[in-house]
C-alpha cells in the first residue's frame, strides 16, 4: 500500500522535474517547437497521474488547485515531505 | 502567487543524525552563497528587466531554489532530528542547540544570520545576470566543499543532485545574458 | 593573439573597429555562454537521478581522494 504510493509519488516526482528542465529550456529557446512539444506531452501526463494521486491519497497541491479532499481535511495528514516517507 | 506541492524536488531520506554536519550544510540554507539567498536575488532581479526572456527565467529559477531551499531544511532537520542534546555539546554546537535546540533557521554553522546584504538587486540588467552567473559558481563551489566533507551516502546523493542544478542554471543564465547584450545592441541602432 | 586572429577595418567615415573573424558576433568586454542546442535529452527517470534533462549538462564532481592531497 505504501510501497504503491511511493512508486506513484516517484513517477510523478520524475516527469514534473522533465517538466521543469524544459520550462526553464523554453524559457530562453521559446522558438523550439521540438522542446514545446515534448514540454506539452509531460503536462498532459502529469495531469493525469496526479488525479490518480490525489483521487487516491487526497491533495498533492494546496488552495484548490488540485482535487478536493474527503473528511477530515487530507492536507494535514502526515508524513510532511521533511520528514522521512 | 505560489502554490505548494507536497513532495519534495529530489527526495531526502538521511537515516543517521549528524549535528556537525547539518552546521555545515546549513550554509546552503541560510549562508551568502546558499538557496534562500538565490531565491530572494532572482525573484527580486525579475521585476526590472527590459526582455520576457528574463523575467521568466529569474522568476522560475528563483522558484525552484525555493524547493531547494526546502531540500536543505530537511537535511539539516534530519541530521539534528534525533541527536542527544550531549552530541551537539561534545561536537561543539552547544551554542547553536541553546538558540535553537533541533529547530531550523536562516544563518550559517557559526550563527551568523542570514541577511539580504548577500545579494544585489542592481537595476542594471547585465551586472544582474553577472551575479546570477556568479552566485551559482559559488554554490556549485560551496556543495563541492560539503561533498568533500560528507561520508553518509545519504548526505551525499541530495548534495550531488543539487550541484548539479547550480550547473544547469548556469548554463540558463549564460543564455540570458547572451539575449540581454542582443537587447542592448539592438536599443543602439534607431 | 596573433594578428590573423583579429582586423582594423574602416567602420563608416571617421571610425576604426576591431573585427575577431573567429568570433563574428562577440564583442570585447563581455561574457558569453554557449547556447544549448535541444539534444541529447534523457529519460524523465534517469533525468532525475543525474539532475538534468540534458545529457551535455552532465558534468559530475570528481570527489578529492580521502587520503591525499588533491
Amino acid at each position: 500500500m505504501m510501497d504503491q504510493k511511493q512508486a506513484l509519488l516517484n513517477k510523478i516526482r520524475a516527469y514534473e522535474f522533465a517538466a521543469v528542465e524544459l520550462n526553464l529550456f523554453l524559457d530562453s529557446h521559446p522558438d523550439n517547437q521540438r522542446a514545446l512539444n515534448d514540454f506539452n506531452a509531460y503536462a498532459g501526463q502529469i495531469a493525469a497521474l496526479k488525479q490518480e494521486y490525489e483521487r487516491m491519497y487526497g491533495p498533492l497541491i494546496n488552495f484548490g488547485f488540485g482535487s478536493g479532499s474527503r473528511c477530515p481535511w487530507q492536507w494535514i495528514n502526515d508524513p510532511w515531505p521533511w520528514d522521512i516517507n | 502567487m505560489w502554490l505548494y506541492e507536497k513532495k519534495l524536488e529530489y527526495p531526502v531520506r538521511i537515516k543517521n543524525p549528524d549535528p556537525r554536519m547539518a552546521s555545515c550544510v546549513i550554509s546552503q540554507y541560510g549562508g551568502p552563497d546558499g538557496e534562500l539567498s538565490a531565491s530572494l536575488r532572482y525573484l527580486n532581479q525579475r521585476y526590472h528587466m527590459p526582455i520576457p526572456e528574463a523575467s521568466a527565467m529569474l522568476n522560475d529559477i528563483g522558484t525552484e531554489e525555493l524547493a531547494h531551499f526546502e531540500m536543505v531544511g530537511s537535511m539539516v532537520h534530519q541530521l539534528m532530528k534525533d541527536a542527544p542534546a550531549d552530541e551537539f555539546k561534545d561536537s561543539g554546537l552547544g551554542p547553536w542547540y541553546a538558540d535553537h535546540e533541533r529547530s531550523n533557521w536562516p544563518a550559517t554553522g557559526t550563527g551568523v544570520p542570514f541577511t539580504a546584504a548577500y545579494f544585489a538587486s542592481k537595476g542594471d540588467p547585465i551586472a544582474d545576470l553577472t551575479e546570477d552567473l556568479a552566485a551559482e559558481q559559488k554554490a556549485r563551489a560551496t556543495y563541492e566543499n560539503l561533498l568533500d566533507m560528507a561520508d553518509d551516502p545519504d548526505v551525499i546523493d541530495p548534495l550531488r543532485w543539487l550541484r548539479e542544478r547550480e550547473i544547469v542554471h548556469y548554463q540558463r543564465f549564460g543564455e540570458i545574458l547572451n539575449k540581454l547584450y542582443e537587447e542592448q545592441d539592438r536599443k543602439k541602432y534607431y | 593573439m596573433a594578428y590573423e586572429d583579429y582586423q582594423e577595418q574602416p567602420e563608416g567615415q571617421d571610425s576604426v573597429q576591431t573585427r575577431f573573424p573567429a568570433q563574428p558576433n562577440c564583442q570585447l568586454a563581455r561574457a558569453y555562454v554557449l547556447d544549448q542546442p535541444y539534444a541529447r535529452v534523457l529519460s524523465p527517470e534517469e533525468a532525475l537521478h543525474q539532475g538534468t534533462l540534458f545529457e551535455d549538462l552532465v558534468m559530475p564532481y570528481m570527489m578529492r581522494c580521502q587520503e591525499g592531497l588533491q
